[in-house]
């Protein structure tokens, strides 16, 4: 009845409902729009009582006149467990894991470290035709790896090897990617660094053509975001990461996923890496707010900031994000600080945009990887002996992996007509004997000595 | 006579339209009291606005699936999407309004019936709607996603094309998005103008990975949106609006599958192959009977069904018999589908191999 009143206060009573108001009654229902939502449980309408009405918002009046002034100066605080030399700053928060395991962080970033060295040599010496190294960044794909479970599924957007890393991708198969040689398990058909691996729940990474890539590539929270859903329904008890840069994070499909993690009530990590540049373009003309952290509350998301280069750090708020996602169905954005000493890939030269003393500092002063030597060896666990060996043994181990990458074959040139369907249709068949007739006229033109026959 | 009728298919659609939301801004305040007021005599009928001139013409009950009920497109929808959520416990429904029946009523009943985690509203974001299936998809759970017409599927174009359709490949078929379908009104409507009214399949066409599939009936929609669900690729299932209510014939109860990719002839001619998809299939066939009856024109009537991949044999197979082609859309003429049609054609008659296998 108090809505049959509302309406009417509403349309005037001259008119009386009319159409419009007929149509007004319908759309609210008789117990109120209200109560479709789960969070909104206004019982009755009544114009007696003061407080707000709306739908679209929970919250009370205010009678003077102000703007919310954005907080960019002292922003979301970042947490970290060590300091720049790698000493626990509040013991509490000292995830305290076992030597077995914090050794294995150490050999996933070091180990990557060494393979992104060789291979970012080898497409400067022509044997790959691109790469994409993650100096840097080891600690928050080390970090959040370790935090989740291994049948979590992971979608990445280009500079997260170390998760694969860390989940015991073989070098054969990083290189047999970059390589697009026969055992590639994506066969041959992307730019490197575009891996995936079913086994190991990392789905395959996608990103535009290198000939003109776009300021703050698609990686998409879309399919994360659906996946999570999918997850949640089948009561996996699984969670979803999402991995994506700061540039990324301006990305339309940013924003939807946000927002339907949020309102779908999905269980899914956004990871973000706030690395400083989105290739030559630095954070301060990326975006004026405080970052991507400051986001999440307004799409109504649980948002930390991390320091990214303290893997404890990572770890830590990473676990429990992956706790809370799974047991209360929500979505959870990290935004992970760290710095991209590298170039943005092998077809950039930062030195164009950005000081060298400045990459010194991060590569000298602040990085994951020193700061959790000094960790392990203040606990003894680790010495100079050992790093020697190690450097020795994984530089061994990556050259050995690489040298077999390039004496294989590519895949037969027939591979590029399959999997476009699941069954080739006419069509592409045609296609492809097409492709096969003309290379046999004119073979003599082509490579086809690389290719597997 | 023409004048009544005509008022009454207005006021029929405006019934219709009184539910959903873009129907509502569409009409705006007033108008329905213009179209309440009686014609005068004849001469004022060529000032109403016309309303598309087509007949649907139903097909013959079919005989072979078992017991059939009287339904319209949105209804043969509705059956195709129950059939669907009934057998494959994955399957679900999203995007915008269709928790409440959609704006073309094509999801009544299921929220109720299957559960609102399996029927629910999205944001307003056609990317996020996509994406979020594709990602559904990728799990291997069957994702149905609406976009609510045509004409905005565009902001989800990047997510088609470049993720949805070239998952399986890029990926080396360690993964794959192929349980996911996206369905959305299409065709122009009479009222719809710029916005309302478009038939995009031909941006589609030119993307390999997806199929893309118009049913020109109920009875063909049920079939065709249930195999688009089930096939193993993305699909997107373009449905006439305009023959949401207008298009009325005996479907059947159960679920039944028609193949992808293959056209159908639904009139043999000797004349000429007149090809066309969804409601112009309809307009085709009144062509082909003023045709016979004042030219004296057998048509051979196809209707292409499936855009992509389209059936390239059944359309070349006609071409060699009669010697003419006529194809003939809604979308705009340049890049418009008939252009890859008509090349194909040209291409494949003029090639001898081709010649071999039909005569043969």
């Amino acid at each position: 009845m108090a809505v049959v009143t509302a309406a009417a206060r509403v349309l005037g009573s001259s008119r009386g409902l009319g159409q419009d108001g007929l149509l007004l009654l319908r759309r609210l229902g008789v117990r109120g729009l209200a109560i479709s939502h789960p969070q909104r449980q206004q019982q009755h309408f009544s114009s007696l009582d003061d407080k707000p009405q709306f739908p679209g918002a929970s919250a009370e009046f205010i009678d003077k006149l102000e703007f919310i002034q954005p907080n960019v100066i002292s922003g979301i605080p970042i947490y970290r467990v060590m300091d720049r030399q790698g000493q626990i700053i509040n013991p509490s928060e000292d995830p305290n894991l076992p030597q077995e395991k914090v050794l294995k962080f150490y050999k996933s970033m070091t180990l990557l470290n060494t393979m992104d060295r060789i291979l970012y040599e080898s497409q400067r010496q022509g044997r790959i035709s691109f790469y994409m190294t993650n100096y840097g960044e080891e600690g928050t794909h080390v970090g959040s790896a370790a935090a989740l479970d291994n049948t979590d599924l992971v979608f990445g957007q280009y500079r997260e090897a170390g998760v694969l890393m860390y989940r015991d991708y073989p070098l054969e198969l990083f290189m047999a990617q970059c390589y697009g040689n026969v055992s590639d398990l994506g066969k041959g058909r992307q730019m490197p660094v575009h891996y995936g691996c079913k086994e190991r729940h990392f789905v395959t990474i996608s990103s535009p053509l290198a000939t003109q890539i776009p300021q703050g590539e698609d990686a998409l929270p879309g399919p994360a975001v659906g996946a999570a859903y999918a997850a949640k329904r089948a009561n996996a008890n699984r969670v979803v990461i999402c991995y994506f840069g700061e540039g990324a994070a301006s990305e339309g499909d940013a924003h939807a996923g946000f927002n339907f993690a949020a309102t779908l009530e999905c269980p899914i990590i956004f990871f973000c890496r706030n690395n400083g540049y989105a290739i030559s373009t630095p954070t301060s003309e990326q975006y004026r707010g405080d970052g991507i952290a400051a986001r999440g509350p307004g799409y109504g998301i649980m948002s930390i900031r991390v320091d990214g280069n303290d893997v404890f750090a990572v770890y830590n708020a990473t676990k429990e994000a992956r706790r809370r996602a799974v047991a209360e169905n929500q979505p959870f954005l990290i935004e992970a600080m760290t710095y991209r000493i590298g170039h943005h890939s092998t077809s950039d030269d930062s030195s164009a945009y950005r000081s060298v003393d400045e990459v010194n500092y991060w590569d000298k002063q602040d990085h994951p990887i020193s700061r959790l030597r000094h960790y392990l060896q203040s606990r003894g666990w680790w010495d100079d002996e050992q790093e020697k060996d190690w450097r020795k043994q994984s530089r061994k181990k990556v050259m050995e992996a690489f040298e077999q990458a390039e004496r294989k074959p590519k895949p037969n040139f027939s591979l590029l007509f399959s999997d476009v369907y699941q069954e080739m249709p006419a069509q592409l068949r045609k296609q492809q004997e097409s492709l096969a007739r003309h290379l046999q006229t004119y073979g003599e033109h082509y490579p086809l000595d690389h290719f597997e026959k | 006579m023409a004048v009544a009728a005509a008022i009454a298919c207005r006021l029929l659609r405006l019934h219709a339209a009184g539910a959903g939301g873009h129907w509502r801004r569409l009409r705006g305040a007033g108008l329905p009291r213009g179209f309440l007021q009686p014609a005068s005599a004849g001469e004022d009928a060529a000032q109403w606005r016309r309303v598309a001139h087509f007949t649907f013409q139903p097909d013959p009950e079919p005989l072979e699936y078992g017991q059939t009920q009287k339904m319209n497109l949105f209804q043969a929808v509705t059956s195709a999407l129950d059939n669907s959520l009934a057998k494959d416990p994955t399957a679900v429904i999203f995007g915008e309004d269709v928790a409440f029946g959609g704006v073309f009523r094509c999801t009544v009943g299921l929220r109720d019936k299957y559960g609102k985690d399996r029927v629910f509203n999205t944001p307003l974001c056609e990317q996020g709607i996509v994406g979020f299936g594709i990602g559904i998809a990728v799990t291997g759970a069957t994702a149905i996603a609406e976009i609510q017409f045509a004409d905005y599927i565009f902001p989800a174009f990047d997510q088609i094309v470049n993720e949805a359709a070239k998952y399986r490949y890029r990926s080396g078929d360690l993964f794959n998005c192929g349980s996911l379908t996206i369905r959305a009104p299409w065709g122009c409507v009479g009222h719809g103008a710029v916005y309302h009214s478009q038939s995009p399949e031909a941006f589609f066409a030119h993307c390999p990975g997806i199929k893309v599939v118009v049913p020109r009936s109920p009875f063909q929609a049920k079939g065709l949106l249930l195999s688009c669900i089930e096939d193993k690729n993305p699909c997107i299932f373009f449905e006439p609006k305009i023959l949401y209510r207008a298009a009325v014939e005996q479907v059947p109860v159960e679920p039944y599958n028609i193949p992808l990719s293959q056209a159908e002839v639904i009139q043999e001619g000797s004349d000429v192959t007149l090809v066309a998809w969804g409601t112009q299939v309809h307009v085709i066939r009144e062509v082909a009977s003023m045709a016979q009856e004042k030219l004296g024109v057998s048509c051979e009537v196809i209707d292409l069904r499936t855009i992509i991949p389209w059936d390239v044999d059944t359309v070349c197979k006609s071409v060699i018999k009669t010697g003419r082609l006529l194809v003939s859309h809604e979308a705009p003429l340049t890049g418009g589908f008939a252009s890859e049609i008509s090349s194909t054609v040209q291409d494949v008659i003029a090639n001898s191999s081709f010649n071999h296998a039909v005569q043969g």
